[in-house]
């Protein structure tokens, strides 16, 4: 165990699923709480769009990656904010069709397609130093500005109207978590991949949920489950020599059921 | 006397569905007044118009003597108290009583700062006023309809409002917890002089501190006058289309100047 923690890609890969999967499962409780679980498979799908269109013009994937996930959150931002079920349709519709642009521009890519295929399934082990400094500040950043604007986000993810009578610029907060999820979601693209990331926004944060009835301690919670998948998934594909994305996806899906089956809230919401 | 609030031709339309059509009316500070009319009528639209979360297809509205047609500023909403319909709040949820409460501080506080201890003072004195402090740790989904209510109106209160809109307050609570808040807002009403909006279906339970009535129906106005100037019964029939809206205007009419002039 300790060769393999002294390999330098596996030392990155440690380092992502730190920065990786803490941040978007910190992500994945605003996603979780607002009740807006297309919005996050939209802008997963949108920015694997976006590093198609790089790899076909030549350029870092992770450009286009941020450029077309933040153009898809200004439009799916206003989409998820009107809360009704037909802006549901409209987000299905637009993360299938981004989806389906973004295999079609992989089919034009010329040679061999293993870059791409990377952005689908993820990888890990291939992670970057400079992805990996991506990461960090990213990470950083968002849990500076949790940390600092804790009692605002709780209001707006109570309940947005709530916390504008209170007097908070709740769209000014809805808009900031929606464009920190687009940054964090386009970086995360390579740890497992545009099918799967939105697993790691989604499953750590529900998990958290489960169990908890204080929001501090779901988002420690939730940072804590996202970076124990990552983890999982990566010593296990070590292991077996099986896809790291695909352990992760499989790992935090795992904890999600215990955390289902184990949550005390089941037995206590029933007697309420 | 100046109104703090003043509603004018004040239209609202939904896409094509008008909820409002040419409202007009002035509330004076220290108004109790009931917004009576059945559902679709357009109570709520008028509540949420002067709380900034609709703006109006039409008309104008000024609040403590700002225009706030195109919606309120932060500082204006931080004098206004405004409690919702009751939803139902998932169980698990992870927000106790004090949480949701703290949020009513938390515009005052500034933002990205702490709350003071002043703050930590008026929430817990809105969780006493309003006999919900043994509640304070509960989670807030494990409560029951009119606790909840409670909680929100507390949040409400330990804004310091000037004004407090609640929207059916009572809707789908038991009688003797409506009573509860009847008294809740009598005291509001009479010991910290709180302009109170109440938007209310029972008009058989509406609180005697309640100095004027208005009444909707096809979000038009069909009476604006003293609550005591026209009785339930009155209005139900009115409601119930049995008495023609020219009536029941001309007894607002009389009753508006009375109040005015009187």
């Amino acid at each position: 165990m300790g060769e393999l923690f002294g390999l330098t890609f596996i030392q990155h890969a440690l380092l992502a699923c730190l920065f990786g999967g803490g941040g978007l499962s910190i992500i994945g409780v605003y996603v979780v709480l607002m009740d807006i679980p297309f919005l996050g498979i939209s802008m997963a799908h949108a920015a694997f769009l976006g590093a198609m269109v790089s790899l076909l013009l030549g350029i870092d994937p992770l450009v286009g990656a941020l450029v077309v996930c933040a153009l898809s959150a200004l439009v799916v931002g206003p989409t998820a904010e009107k809360a009704r079920a037909s802006s549901n349709v409209i987000l299905a519709i637009l993360f299938s069709a981004t989806m389906g642009g973004g295999f079609l521009l992989m089919s034009f890519i010329p040679g061999p397609k293993s870059e791409a295929l990377n952005l689908i399934w993820g990888s890990i082990l291939t992670i970057s130093r400079g992805e990996i400094w991506l990461l960090a500040l990213l990470f950083v950043t968002v849990l500076l500005l949790l940390i600092i604007f804790f009692k605002e986000l709780s209001a707006v993810l109570f309940d947005r109207e709530i916390a504008a009578s209170s007097g908070i610029s709740d769209r000014m907060f809805y808009y900031g978590i929606i464009f920190f999820a687009a940054l964090i979601i386009s970086a995360s693209l390579n740890i497992v991949g545009g099918l799967l990331i939105f697993t790691l926004l989604v499953n750590p944060a529900s998990a958290a949920y489960q169990l908890t009835y204080k929001l501090k301690v779901m988002f420690f919670l939730a940072a804590s489950f996202g970076i124990v998948s990552c983890l999982l998934g990566l010593v296990f594909s070590y292991f077996f020599n099986v896809p790291t994305g695909a352990v992760i996806v499989l790992a935090s899906s795992l904890i999600f059921a215990l955390a289902f089956v184990l949550s005390p809230k089941r037995r206590l919401a029933r007697l309420a | 006397m100046d109104p703090i609030i003043s509603l004018t031709d004040l239209t609202v339309c939904y896409g094509t569905n008008r909820a409002l059509t040419d409202f007009s009316a002035d509330l004076y500070r220290g108004d109790f007044v009931a917004l009576l009319g059945p559902n679709g009528s357009g109570k709520t639209t008028i509540l949420r118009s002067i709380a900034g979360f609709v703006k109006p297809t039409a008309g104008s509205i000024r609040v403590f003597g700002n225009d706030a047609t195109g919606g309120i500023g932060k500082e204006i909403r931080k004098n206004i108290g405004y409690v919702p319909q009751a939803h139902t709040i998932d169980p698990r949820a992870p927000f106790s009583v004090a949480d949701v409460v703290a949020i009513g501080r938390f515009g005052a506080a500034g933002m990205g700062r702490r709350l003071s201890p002043e703050d930590k003072k008026l929430i817990q004195r809105s969780l006493r006023d309003t006999g919900i402090a043994p509640l304070a740790d509960r989670p807030v989904g494990h409560l029951s309809g009119g606790e909840r209510q409670k909680v929100q109106i507390a949040r409400a209160l330990c804004q310091t409002p000037q004004v407090l809109l609640l929207d059916e307050p009572t809707a789908h609570i038991d009688v003797k917890t409506q009573d509860e808040l009847m008294d809740l807002f009598k005291n509001l009403h009479d010991e910290h002089g709180i302009t109170i909006v109440l938007v209310m279906h029972d008009i058989h339970n509406l609180p005697t501190q309640c100095n004027r009535s208005i009444i909707l129906s096809h979000g038009r106005k069909v009476y604006d006058g003293s609550a005591r100037g026209i009785s339930p019964r009155a209005i139900l029939s009115h409601l119930n289309g049995s008495r023609s809206a020219q009536r029941v205007q001309k007894t607002a009419t009389a009753a508006e100047g009375r109040r005015r002039h009187g």
